[in-house]
Parts: C-alpha cells; structure tokens; sequence
C-alpha cells in the first residue's frame, strides 16, 4: 500500500564524483505521490546531484533510488528513456533547443511521445500561453531573456503532465510577479496530483509556501521538515 | 501516465489560475504517431536533418560521390584491363605432332577422344599432304622447290587444338595439354608455353593487387566519410543530448540520422556513378578517335547494371553506418 503511494525512496544513497569528490552522502528518504517539496541548502550542498539522480542523469554510487517503482540503480537504457518521459525536468541551465523555435522546444517533449503534429503544436502554444510567452512563440531561445528563457524550459516541462517534476532553480532569473506564476503553475500541477520536487536556495519563498522541505549541507540530508515555517 | 485530451480551452489571462488543471483534465489519449505514418515521420526527419545543417552534409555528399568515383572508376579500369589482359592471353593455340609411324586407326581414334576432351574448344587432324599444301600455300610462288617432296613428304602429320580459355593454369598443366604429353602416338607438343605462363602469373598478379587496392579504397571511403558524418553529428551532439534527457529512445534518435545516411549514401552514390559514366563516354570517345589506341584497344565496357546497383548499395551501406558509427559515441548522457 505504502509502495503504492510512494514515488521517490531514497536508501543510504551516496554519490562521488570521480576521482574522489563526494557530493552526497547516506541521503535516506522517501516521497508520496502529488507531495510537493523544496530541497534546500547552500550552493554546492548536493540538490542539483539529488535532481540529477533522480532522472537517471546521474547513478548513485552506493544505496539505491527507486522512482516510480523503478530501481534506478539497476535501469536499462530503454527504462531510463520511459522514465523521464514521466519527468518533467527544470534545469537550471535551461537546457533549450537553440536552433528550434520556442513552440517546437515546447512541443518536443510531445514528439518524443510520439503526438501528431497538430496537436503538440496546440498544446505547446496553449502551455506557452500559461506561461506569458503567447508572442514569442516563433522566437529563437537565443532572442529570449534569460528569464524567458527559464519559462520556456517550465513549459516545456510541464508540457505532457508528467508524473514528477523536478526544478532546479526554477525561478532564479525571473522577477517576483513571473515568480509567483511560476509557483502557482507548479502549485496547481502538484494539486493535479503531480509529485513536485524544487531546489532553491531562497529561503524567503521556501518559508512563504511552507512546504516539506529538505535541508542538504555539504551532501548530507541535515534535516527534513514538513513545515517549515512552524 | 495519463494522457491529456485534445481540446484545450484558452489559458486564462492570470497565469497559473486554473490552467493545468482544465489543460490536464480528462482522459482521451492525444492521437499518436502510427503505421505508415511514422515511416514518413522519420523520413520527413532524416531530411530535416540534412537540411538543418547544408554544408556540411553537401560536404558528405560531396566525399561520398568522390569516393564512390575513386571505388567504382577503380573496378572499371580493373575489369577492363583484365578483359584485355585476359583475352589476349587466353586463346590457346597448341599444335601437336604425331610419329611418322602411328596407325592411322589410333590416330583417328585419339582425335576423336581429344575432341570430346572438355577443355579443348576445337581440335583437326592435318595429314603430312595437308601440312606440305600448307608449307606450299604459305610459300606460294616459290613453292615449287617442294615438287619433289611429294613422294618423300618430310612434315609429319598434327593435330591442331585451340583450347577453352581456362584450360592452362599457371604451371601449364591442363588436362588436355598432359593428355598430348602422355600419349605414346605423338612426337612432340607445342603451345608458346613461357608466353601462356607468363601472361596467366602477370593476370593473376594483377588480379591480387587489384583486390587488395580495392579493400583498401574500401577502407579509407568508410573512414573518410563515418568522419565527415561524425562532424556532422558532433554539431547536433547538444540535440542529441537535450532528446535524450526529455525521454527520446536510442531508437528515436538513431532512426532519423540512419536515414539522413541513406539519403547522403544514395545522392553520392548515384552523383558519383554518373560521373564515372560521364567521364567513361569521354575516355571512350577519345579512344575511338585515336588512330593508334583505336586500333591497339579492344572495345571497352562500362560497369554491368548489377554492379552500378551494388555500388550504389554499398554507398547506401557506407552512408547508414558511418551514421550509425558517427553516433554511437553521443548516445551516452
């Protein structure tokens, strides 16, 4: 029953870089599905390691990450490839098509998904709308701000309702209004039952939205509070 | 994971308010990609692919149809050569002499064995008369000193045999030509065996090297062009690289630059062929027009449809996996 509501379990996970940099170490925990959680901690503490093992970027070198029933551990390329067709990830460094118009980053996730054409063109341009980008959509990500560019990389994945999303400093280059949208987006997607994982350092809008959140330093999980501001 | 329907309101002007949750709802699956359709999907991708980035794949095509030239032009001259190397060499005249005092019975018999002899294309007996009207006719009006030979004919008797053209191997040991060897009725056999043998070791030389030039032709065509393709791909590599982190099978990737592949092996191959044959009608033309090499040369032929079809195979083969190489290495995120 447990496992069924659980979509993340993390299990004595450690990572090390090569040749001997350890980014996390014995990170134990476990996540429910539509939860909605920050992961916190100073810039190099382990959040973007946790996010990058959480998709397969990245393999843990000793303990297991188990998502969505998925031993990553132990994942085949093919399973890697259906996992994070259930992700939605939100890099940091955007991580855009600069040769593809905005629309077509967008609709991307949709053709991998094998869409028709038309349709993904409907509902990248409708998810571009959300996100205040309905005139840029045949714009090149190189003509964009950076913050634009943050808001074609969150409909993009947002896209295909995935059942996990993972956002890396979503709102690092936007302003305060584009942020609040931002997080009403994910806020609303999280209550659509999507599982939301952010990092972020901020911690004025980690204790404004009072959600679980879990304190990383220097790669060790140092505490996990399910509400912050009490 | 549940699909979204198709019919998506209008997201509302307050962004975030109520959107995913309408953009989301229900749960019609989004119409897929499917049948022949997918086909035309990755052929429709495969060209894009060739279109996003012209010059260099121009570049591709332009190495293939040069060294698709280079191959093919190369087994053109070896094939023709080998015709005129082989067609002089292999007209194998063999005359063989029978004793004064062989029985006309088993002499008879024995042509008749030689003529049914697999390896010998044709065979005629020439009496001592027939071999002295011979010496006459070839002498014609000095001829008649050999009057008086009439009664006391000097010339012996022959055979003479004009052999299949793979009779003789290289040592000069053909079944025909041990056949004549052993046979107690004749006195001795003759066939320009030094010329034969060596014309068949120079043909057999050259065949060699011709095969192992082809291999290494071969050899460098798929290193010069899986390079040319890797610079391609190395330019899509952040592509690659983003389709593979939003969920993009080996497959789905791959599909699209294994076509591009095929295409850049196909227009290379075909621009390459035709400019063998372009070049093949000039050289011909030159050749017919020259008194001296017209006369020296044999007709010369072009590549057989089967082998300009191979050849273009083997450019769609080179171009798919020089892909499929040039890719490999970029499908590790």
């Amino acid at each position: 029953m447990n496992a069924e509501r659980e979509i993340i379990n993390f299990y004595h996970v450690d990572k090390v870089y090569p040749p001997n940099q350890t980014a996390l170490r014995g990170i134990d925990f476990k996540v429910n599905r539509g939860e909605f959680i920050f992961i916190a901690g100073a810039s190099g503490a382990g959040k973007s390691t946790l996010l990058k093992l959480l998709f397969a970027q990245e393999r843990a070198s000793r303990g297991q990450v188990v998502v969505g029933g998925r031993n990553l551990t132990t994942i085949s390329r093919q399973g890697i490839a259906r996992l994070r067709r259930s992700v939605g990830v939100i890099f940091q460094d955007y991580k855009l098509l600069m040769t593809r118009p905005v629309i077509d980053n967008v609709a991307f996730t949709l053709e991998v998904l094998g869409v028709r054409k038309r349709e993904r063109q409907q509902l990248a341009f409708k998810m571009l709308a959300a996100v205040g980008l309905k005139e840029k959509v045949n714009a090149f990500p190189a003509t964009l701000s950076g913050g634009e560019q943050q808001r074609v990389a969150i409909a993009r994945a947002l896209v295909n309702r995935p059942q996990l999303i993972l956002a890396d400093e979503p709102t690092g280059n936007l302003d305060p209004d584009m942020t609040s949208a931002v997080f009403n987006l994910l806020l609303e997607a999280s209550r659509c039952g999507s599982t939301i994982l952010v990092a972020s350092h901020n911690l004025q809008l980690i204790e404004e939205l009072n959600k679980r959140t879990l304190v990383l330093d220097r790669g060790r999980l140092i505490g996990d509070f399910s509400n912050p501001r009490g | 994971m549940t699909e979204e329907r198709v019919n998506i309101p209008e997201p509302s002007p307050e962004i975030g308010a109520g959107f995913l949750a309408e953009l989301w709802r229900g749960d019609s699956p989004l119409p897929r990609i499917q049948g022949y359709q997918l086909l035309l999907y990755y052929l429709r991708k495969g060209l894009d692919n060739l279109i996003a980035l012209p010059m260099s794949n121009a570049i591709t095509v332009i190495t293939m149809a040069i060294s698709i030239f280079v191959f093919a032009g190369f087994l053109l001259i070896l094939q023709n050569v080998d015709r005129i190397v082989s067609g002089a060499g292999t007209t194998l005249y063999v005359t063989a002499f029978i004793k004064d005092d062989a029985p006309d019975k088993e002499v008879m018999t024995f042509l008749q064995e030689l003529e049914k002899s697999p390896g010998v294309k044709s065979a005629r007996y020439l009496s001592k008369g027939d071999a002295l009207n011979m010496f006459r006719q070839e002498l014609g009006a000095r001829g008649s000193f050999l009057r008086g030979l009439d009664d006391s004919n000097p010339l012996p008797a022959s055979f003479e045999l004009i052999l299949q053209p793979d009779e003789l191997n290289i040592g000069g040991t053909g079944k025909a030509i041990d056949k004549l060897r052993n046979n107690g009725l004749l006195e001795e056999v003759i066939y320009g065996s030094e010329w034969v043998e060596k014309s068949q070791s120079v043909i057999q030389i050259f065949r060699y090297l011709g095969y192992v030039s082809l291999f290494v032709v071969l050899a460098v065509i798929i290193f010069l062009i899986a390079n040319t393709i890797k610079l391609v791909i190395y330019s899509l590599r952040d592509e690659i690289a983003i389709m593979q982190l939003v969920g993009a099978t080996d497959g789905f990737i791959r599909i699209p630059f294994l076509l591009s592949g095929v295409f850049q092996g196909l227009i290379g191959s075909v621009v390459g062929l035709l400019l063998l044959r372009a070049a093949f009608a000039f050289v011909n033309q030159e050749v017919a027009n020259s008194t001296l090499l017209g006369a020296a040369l044999p007709e010369l032929f072009f590549l057989s449809l089967p082998l300009v079809f191979l050849i273009a195979a083997l450019g769609v083969v080179i171009g798919s996996v020089g892909s499929l190489f040039a890719l490999g290495r970029f499908l590790n995120v």
